[in-house]
């Protein structure tokens, strides 16, 4: 399925999410030492006019890891995870060069379907922001504004998708109140379940437990931990214990000559235990940052 | 030494409330004498039977059905129009941007032109240029004219009120600008938009200098759109100006259009309320 042609894959391929998950299942996922990269970013600059946000960022992302971006505010974290779904498009100032391929689609093209970009690519963020409808319409409607209009369908996937962020149980039988009821935990609960019910492949965290209580934060924490595997995961976190209970990659972003760029990218334990720069150093150790 | 300070703030509350019995009692004796002498005229015939001997007897019938018809009128040109220009200044255009500055500064300017110029206007464009003549629709128009600036900035201000944060994660979801605005945006802004509308309900119902060039004087019962109406406002005018022994039925209809008003208020700020109880239960 192309995302640079308008098709509908949702209709053409039935919303089952047993395809996804049966082929790679957590363990063969893991086991596998040899995986490929879903989204690989190439030289990436980032200007709001004129002035620049982030330079030559260069980063691969796993297909079913997480890779966790950790840095000092303003070294271009969320400017970079924003290119990723082109959700940039929405700030006119903003511009974007260098290179973004998402298994073999150019993402900063042009022709690029970019709603059919956003449902592979889901995004989540910092506050919990459930739309003002019940849950229900909060999970049904934009599966029905991708072309999903099956009930059966949606109803399977509500309870796919809430069983998945472990809130199934716990509103299950008040799937018609709303959504803004809920507590900060369960919103954002609700908010990843909402991202899920579009199947996406990859899923871009934006500091999701920085606005949540310490123990709606852990189970928060915790769910996304158990998604590795069935998806592709990128979390900015500003919490480096958070990023190392959870990260198989770890990428230190870092502000030079007023700049946002990448300074080190390493799989977690080296990370940790044995960082190429002494920023990276002092950083973990925080004497910087 | 008595405390100055404790002193100021006493003096300083006594005037805001004085100003505020000030207020509260004009109103409450301008409410006091139209209702004292309007009740007696009231009655279920008056409000259904047509004025008779240019309204000092009879009822206001046909001038109620005239009212409606030109509030009719002018909301469904309003309406559309009003949504579509609050969408464009809130959703398709930028705080600094030339084009959505312009529409805002001019929108200010009308809004503050007074009703008897856009009667003038009114006039001069729908009955005369159009040929449109003293009729129901022209005074719609006219109406919707003067009603849509106070419409389009409520309305945009109820579309800006609307958390950031909806447009992003509906457009991190996949979701068209257009589905965000028709099953997201709108439906969330919606009590913002009612009260908007009932207020200017309000400006329109009781309107008086935009219709007399408009609408017309004409006290029938109108049989279309096309046939001169006179409004409730007109009315009143007419009967304490221009009729003598009219004050009675001027008293009545002046009671009637003011239950109106507080009825059109207390809607607006019933669905303000109800819906600010109602956002965090079920939607």
């Amino acid at each position: 399925m192309g995302l640079d042609t308008d098709a509908r894959d949702m209709t053409e391929k039935p919303l089952t999410r047993s395809s996804l998950l049966s082929s790679e299942s957590l363990g063969a996922t893991l086991s596998t030492p040899a995986v490929r990269d879903l989204l690989s970013v190439q030289n990436l600059n980032v200007f709001y006019d004129s002035r620049q946000a982030l330079k030559d960022v260069s980063l691969s992302i796993t297909q079913g890891r997480i890779t966790a971006l950790v840095g000092p505010s303003g070294s271009g974290k969320t400017s970079f995870l924003t290119c990723l779904n082109r959700l940039t498009d929405l700030i006119p100032s903003c511009t974007i060069t260098g290179a973004i391929h998402f298994v073999d689609h150019n993402v900063l093209a042009p022709t690029t379907d970019v709603l059919q970009l956003r449902r592979r690519i889901g995004m989540i963020f910092q506050k919990p922001n459930p739309f003002p409808f019940s849950i229900r319409k909060n999970l049904s409607f934009p599966l029905k504004e991708h072309g999903v209009n099956d009930t059966n369908t949606i109803e399977a996937l509500i309870e796919e998708s809430l069983s998945q962020v472990g809130l199934w149980k716990e509103v299950r039988d008040r799937l018609d109140s709303s959504a803004l009821a809920l507590s900060g935990g369960q919103q954002q609960r609700l908010c990843i379940a909402r991202a899920l019910m579009l199947s996406p492949e990859v899923l871009l965290l934006d500091e999701p437990c920085s606005a949540l209580d310490p123990l709606s934060s852990g189970v928060v924490e915790d769910l996304i931990t158990s998604l590795r595997g069935h998806y592709t995961i990128v979390i900015v976190t500003h919490n480096l214990a958070q990023a190392r209970r959870m990260a198989d990659t770890v990428a230190l972003f870092w502000i030079k000559h007023g700049t946002g760029a990448l300074l080190e990218t390493q799989p977690t334990l080296e990370f940790f235990h044995n960082p190429q720069h002494d920023l990276t150093k002092e950083y973990i150790h925080g004497v910087r940052g | 030494m008595p405390n100055r300070s404790a002193m100021q703030d006493r003096i300083t509350r006594s005037l805001a409330w004085s100003v505020a019995v000030f207020l509260m009692g004009m109103f409450l004796w301008i409410l006091g004498d139209i209702a004292i002498h309007g009740v007696s005229s009231l009655s279920w015939e008056f409000l259904t039977t047509s004025p008779k001997n240019a309204g000092r007897e009879g009822g206001i019938a046909s001038i109620l059905v005239s009212t409606m018809l030109i509030l009719g009128v002018c909301m469904a040109v309003a309406l559309p129009i009003g949504l579509g220009a609050a969408i464009l200044l809130s959703e398709c255009t930028h705080d600094h941007e030339l084009a959505g500055t312009l529409v805002r500064r001019s929108l200010d300017v009308l809004a503050g032109i007074p009703s008897i110029v856009f009667g003038l206007f009114g006039n001069a464009f729908f009955c005369v240029t159009l040929g449109l003549g003293f009729s129901i629709v022209s005074g719609g128009l006219t109406l919707a004219c003067m009603v849509l600036p106070i419409l389009i900035r409520s309305t945009e201000e109820g579309f800006r009120a609307l958390p950031p944060e909806y447009r992003l994660s509906a457009a991190a979801l996949g979701l068209s600008q257009t589905a965000t605005l028709g099953k997201l945006l709108i439906p969330a802004a919606m009590p913002t938009l009612l009260v908007g509308f009932i207020l200017g309900l309000g400006r329109a119902i009781a309107e008086t200098a935009a219709l007399i060039f408009t609408s017309g004087y004409v006290d029938r019962m109108p049989e279309s759109l096309w046939d001169s109406g006179r409004a409730l406002s007109i009315h009143i005018y007419d009967l304490s100006m221009n009729v003598p022994g009219g004050d009675a039925n001027a008293y009545a209809s002046a009671l009637v259009l003011i239950v109106l008003l507080l009825a059109i208020n207390a809607s607006a700020m019933g669905i303000g309320r109800r819906w600010a109880s109602t956002r965090t239960r079920a939607t």
